[in-house]
């Protein structure tokens, strides 16, 4: 750097960025936070949280309302309804882009205070976060009205169990995404309904958790590209979704009073991804039509061991697909922690669609897996990719000496020939006999694998790892590139054994 | 742009532009440093540096303070590895937490509105989240005492605006 002439100009076309208010020539109060244009104050007012925000409007006249041209605004528990209407009402922003509200036990009549307000205001996304830690509070057959949400992309409701009403009129011109945990539904216009007809047009993603009384959850819409619904309670689940790539349904199935019997049709011809996981919902009733291009197929809760009967449902969706070609299958084996007296359910696995990649996720509660792998593998020779996740929730080891969990016993001298298996990936191994023996087996089934991803459970540290992989290597053979990961912190790292 | 590009040494090298602050003291700075601020991205895109790049809001030694902060920052953008770029991604956080750190209120400001006009976003972030943790925690009394802010209320006036947000005043 040296001292110039400057007698070189910038392009004079070009714009400044510098935001109004604080231009240079004002030079006295130019090392002042005060003489900081509104822009910049607004943008370290975000970081300082909308309460600190709030509390700067008692600094000075400069000050007085400046917190209200926040584009985000996050209100606490510590806010009450009228302060949060007030500031709504107040807010100048041009857009407000965010709104997240975290109430503790607040009814209804507390929420419909500003919730219109904010229908009006809001350009983007709200997210409301009612937790209820005493439903004594909520008024008995009070409900929350929806307001129509004129401009928002996106609401994301947590209701804690609220009663919640859709509204019958109105456009959510903008909603692309709309997800709602926890309510009652009050009628009588039902959610299929509302959305399917022309008040959400844009709608793409619809998420319904923990919703009771949906009943019957009608759809037609030609928007949606994705629809989750899990632990609902229903009756009839129609679905009619040309657009409609993912469709994940976990929901118990009852008989209602005036239906003679749970149906569920499903029309989604772009079908991509299936998950299926229902109670109480016979074959005979459900029609999936037509789905060319299903990728995916993700069951969860086939019981390994329990009373008979118990994976009906699961067993009655297997053979409905069962002729199909799915590139990608995903089912999740579940144990109870007790199993002695139950029925080996595996048997009654006989038919599975004709998959490339396998994923299989164990539920285990400690028991061994072999068995059951066995049987799905025995059933699915043609596999390319396996992927096998081991989860165990009662965190225990062995599920004790005189369990029958390893019975029946082929899977340790039986032989079979996966050729078309060349990747395997097991995710939370932690390395315990049963693990061992398994990983073993699938070693001496799959005579051309070329590659062994391991990763770790998050209780393995590097030098338990040196051990577990010296072992695993052992098993391995030279051909196969075995690659192992461990968690440090939050980040999985590859782990390199030395020699 | 695309032909200085092709012709980049390992140091993020290419095209050198003089960058003059409002006292007239002149930078010489590689593109790729000088592409930080999008101002002079956007004036490079045009073609309109060849004779230097006059800032006029901007004090020597707040664009020397600028110009460092760019040069230890020319290799972020670039660096698309993870784990090699971990070394030194804590150094990085080590500088920028000692610049910032370590400035007066007034020079920070400046250095707010320098970042601003400059409009260098990474910059800009930080030293507002360094003037927002300053904020933190504080009550008005000493949000105006550390700012210099001459509280121009009456009494009353200010009881009243305490009372319509009093949400944000119990602890």
């Amino acid at each position: 750097m040296e001292p110039g002439d400057g007698e070189l100009t910038p392009n004079r076309e070009k714009p400044y960025v510098a935001g109004g208010g604080g231009d240079g020539d004002g030079r006295d109060g130019e090392d002042r936070l005060n003489a900081l244009p509104n822009d910049i104050l607004v943008h370290i007012l975000l970081r300082v949280g909308t309460g600190g925000a709030a509390r700067t409007s008692v600094l000075s006249r400069r000050w007085r309302h400046l917190w209200y041209l926040l584009p985000e605004l996050d209100f606490g528990p510590e806010a009450d309804a009228h302060s949060i209407r007030a500031a709504l009402a107040a807010h100048e922003s041009p857009s407000l882009r965010r709104l997240l509200v975290r109430a503790a036990d607040v009814g209804p009549r507390r929420i419909a205070e500003w919730l219109p307000v904010a229908a009006r205001r809001l350009a983007v996304d709200l997210f409301l976060v009612n937790s209820m830690k005493d439903s004594e509070l909520i008024e008995q057959g009070t409900f929350l009205e929806l307001p129509c949400f004129g401009s928002a992309t996106s609401l994301s409701l947590e209701l804690g169990f609220l009663g919640l009403a859709v509204p019958p009129s109105g456009v959510f011109a903008r909603l692309t995404n709309l997800s709602i945990c926890g309510v009652h539904f009050h009628g009588p216009c039902e959610l299929g309904d509302a959305v399917s007809s022309p008040q959400f047009p844009s709608l793409k993603k619809l998420t319904v958790l923990s919703a009771h009384r949906m009943n019957n959850f009608n759809i037609h819409s030609n928007s949606l590209v994705e629809i989750v619904l899990h632990g609902i309670g229903l009756q009839q689940l129609n679905v009619v979704a040309p657009a409609l790539e993912l469709l994940d349904v976990n929901c118990h199935f009852s008989d209602g009073s005036v239906q003679s019997q749970p149906v569920a049709n499903i029309s989604a011809p772009k079908l991509e991804i299936l998950g299926w996981s229902t109670t109480n919902l016979d074959q005979s009733s459900v029609n999936f039509g037509k789905m060319s291009y299903l990728k995916g197929l993700f069951i969860a809760y086939f019981y390994v061991y329990g009373e008979e009967d118990r994976n009906h449902d699961c067993l009655r969706l297997l053979q409905h697909f069962q002729f199909d070609a799915i590139p990608r299958l995903s089912i999740l084996l579940t144990y109870f922690p007790t199993i002695n007296g139950d029925i080996y359910l595996m048997e009654d696995m006989t038919v599975l669609p004709d998959i490339v990649f396998l994923n299989l996720i164990f539920s285990s509660s400690g028991h061994c897996i072999g068995p059951s792998l066995f049987h799905v593998l025995r059933m699915t020779t043609g596999v390319r990719r396996l992927k096998l996740e081991l989860h165990n929730h009662y965190k225990r080891e062995f599920c004790g000496s005189d369990c029958v969990c390893d019975l029946p016993p082929n899977w340790t001298s039986e032989e079979l020939v996966l050729n078309s298996l060349r990747e395997v990936q097991i995710t939370n191994l932690r390395g315990t006999e049963n693990e061992f023996a398994v990983v073993e087996r699938l070693f001496s089934w799959a005579a051309v694998l070329k590659q062994m991803t391991i990763n770790f459970h998050n209780s393995i540290t590097v030098s338990t790892a040196r051990e577990l992989c010296e072992m695993l290597l052992s098993f391995s053979r030279p051909e196969i590139s075995m690659k192992f990961y461990i968690n440090q912190g939050s980040r999985k790292v590859l782990y390199v054994p030395e020699d | 742009m695309a032909a200085a590009a092709a012709e980049a040494t390992i140091d993020g090298g290419g095209k050198m532009i003089i960058l003059i602050s409002a006292d007239g003291k002149r930078f010489e700075v590689t593109e790729a440093v000088a592409s930080q601020s999008q101002l002079i991205s956007n004036m490079i895109e045009d073609d309109c540096t060849e004779n230097g790049v006059r800032l006029p809001n901007v004090d020597g030694d707040i664009l020397t303070m600028v110009v460092d902060y760019c040069n230890m920052h020319a290799g972020d953008a670039a660096a698309d590895g993870d784990t090699t770029k971990a070394s030194s991604t804590e150094e990085l956080k080590k500088f920028d937490a000692e610049l910032v750190q370590a400035l007066e209120n007034p020079v920070l400001f400046k250095l707010i509105l320098a970042a601003n006009f400059l409009n260098i976003k990474s910059l800009l972030d930080m030293t507002c989240q360094r003037v927002a943790d300053m904020m933190s925690g504080k009550t008005p009394e000493q949000m105006r005492e550390t700012f210099s802010i001459e509280n121009d209320f009456t009494p009353e006036e200010e009881a009243a605006i305490r009372q319509e947000n009093a949400w944000a005043f119990d602890d």
